[in-house]
């Protein structure tokens, strides 16, 4: 059944005339603006470099949490998936898959292209995709958990951000702080340990959370 | 047209049972003790005015949503099941994704219901063949009806939920909706229809619930 939604949220997505692409539009512009915003003086861009695309990350991925259940809510899609035996816990985990796939992937493999342009060194890329790997579970996991307590709302706008934020912050914190340590001790860096703990604490708390939240929302 | 009796056993016995339900909504209630059973080969028809509280006694029944006190129980061959294992909906929303194709949207539905049946003959025997590669977005209000019917088919399930089944859907629509509930009730299924009109079901015993607000 898991397998099924997320084929179908991909077939969705492929059909949506580009729509699925926000995130990564808005992620471009976003670090546009900061090369801007930096005067483009190189010294200043390579020094902050990890800083605008882990904060670009965040908020093109915050931007999605809205619409993760809300359609699906809307048009009955939820409790007929319910009436067919698929637990509120699977709809999340199907969507914190989708999520991986839809948004964070792209945005993924953009993140190499953007540090070359910001003038980042290969160890310092590559240990921001690390984070950025190490992290993604606990952005999938809050980003469903978000989504489905907001699920009702609609475009929770503001909302969605309030939620997710006390929840995303230690996120960024370790995610920031392991980039730099990676170029010393690589994957051996402790903040790569404390991003595994903070996805599984997340995947603990808010695939769990996001299913009562449906579950009661479907109701 | 005798596709289920083909493909699939007679269901069996199933019981869905209602005892000393209440239901409001919000501060204003709804309904009140109110107890009954539906059981293999019954016709249940839900009638009242708008508002009155039938779509809400539908969801009940389907175990979408809770009653506010009193059972609610479903079972199969006299062992309690989850409703899951026993209804099939059909709500006012359609959950079909207008992108979809009815073919697809239909195929999907397949899928996550886990059945063999062949998704082309059952489009057939709701008059949708024509229409299997049309985005479920360009099919009219009818044809989702039909499309929902198809899914109803599907899903196998001994007892089947409709609201409105028959909302704005065509003479030959609304005779093709009769006709599958009859015949799903022959193989030892049941239905509750909930609708303004009494719906005609030949040869069919149709038990009677009124909703009438408190005077």
């Amino acid at each position: 059944m898991i397998g099924e939604l997320v084929k179908r949220d991909i077939t969705l997505a492929r059909r949506s005339g580009g729509a699925w692409l926000l995130g990564v539009i808005f992620f471009a512009l976003f670090i546009t603006f900061c090369v801007i915003a930096a005067g483009g003086a190189r010294d200043v861009l390579t020094l902050n470099g990890p800083s605008y695309i882990w904060l670009a990350l965040l908020f093109a991925t915050l931007l999605s949490f809205g619409e993760i259940f809300s359609h699906d809510l809307s048009d009955g899609t939820l409790e007929q998936l319910s009436l067919a035996g698929m637990s509120s816990l699977s709809m999340s985990v199907s969507k914190a898959i989708s999520f991986l796939i839809l948004t964070l992937g792209p945005l993924f493999i953009l993140l190499p292209v953007f540090g070359v342009m910001l003038g980042l060194s290969v160890p310092r890329i590559s240990g921001l995709a690390l984070s950025v790997l190490f992290a993604a579970p606990a952005l999938a996991a809050y980003g469903v958990m978000a989504g489905a307590l907001m699920a009702r709302r609609g475009k929770g706008g503001f909302l969605i951000i309030l939620i997710s934020a006390p929840f995303l912050i230690p996120v960024l914190i370790f995610g920031l702080t392991a980039v730099e340590s990676y170029i010393e001790l690589g994957i051996a860096a402790y903040e790569f340990r404390a991003l595994a703990g903070l996805s599984l604490i997340a995947l603990a708390i808010g695939l769990p959370a996001a299913a009562a939240a449906l579950t009661a929302n479907i109701e | 047209m005798s596709l289920q009796n083909r493909d699939t056993p007679p269901f069996p016995s199933s019981e869905l049972t209602l005892s000393d339900v209440a239901f409001s909504r919000g501060a204003i209630p709804i309904f009140a003790a109110l107890s009954l059973s539906v059981t293999s080969r019954n016709l249940l028809w839900v009638g009242g005015d708008n508002g009155i509280g039938k779509s809400s006694l539908l969801r009940l029944m389907s175990g979408l949503s809770r009653a506010e006190s009193g059972q609610i129980s479903w079972s199969i061959n006299g062992h309690t099941c989850s409703p899951s294992e026993l209804i099939a909906y059909q709500g006012h929303q359609d959950a079909f994704k207008p992108a979809l194709t009815a073919a697809e949207a239909l195929s999907f539905w397949a899928d996550i219901l886990d059945t063999a049946i062949d998704v082309e003959n059952v489009l057939r025997s709701v008059g949708l063949q024509e229409r299997a590669n049309v985005p479920c977005g360009q099919l009219s209000a009818g044809q989702k009806r039909r499309l929902s019917l198809a899914r109803l088919m599907l899903s196998q399930k001994p007892i089947w939920i409709l609201d409105e089944p028959t909302a704005a859907m065509d003479a030959t629509g609304v005779s093709l909706i009769h006709e599958r509930i009859a015949a799903h009730i022959e193989m030892g299924g049941s239905a509750i229809i909930a609708s303004h009109k009494a719906p005609i079901i030949a040869a069919m015993n149709t038990r009677q619930l009124i909703l009438k607000a408190a005077s």
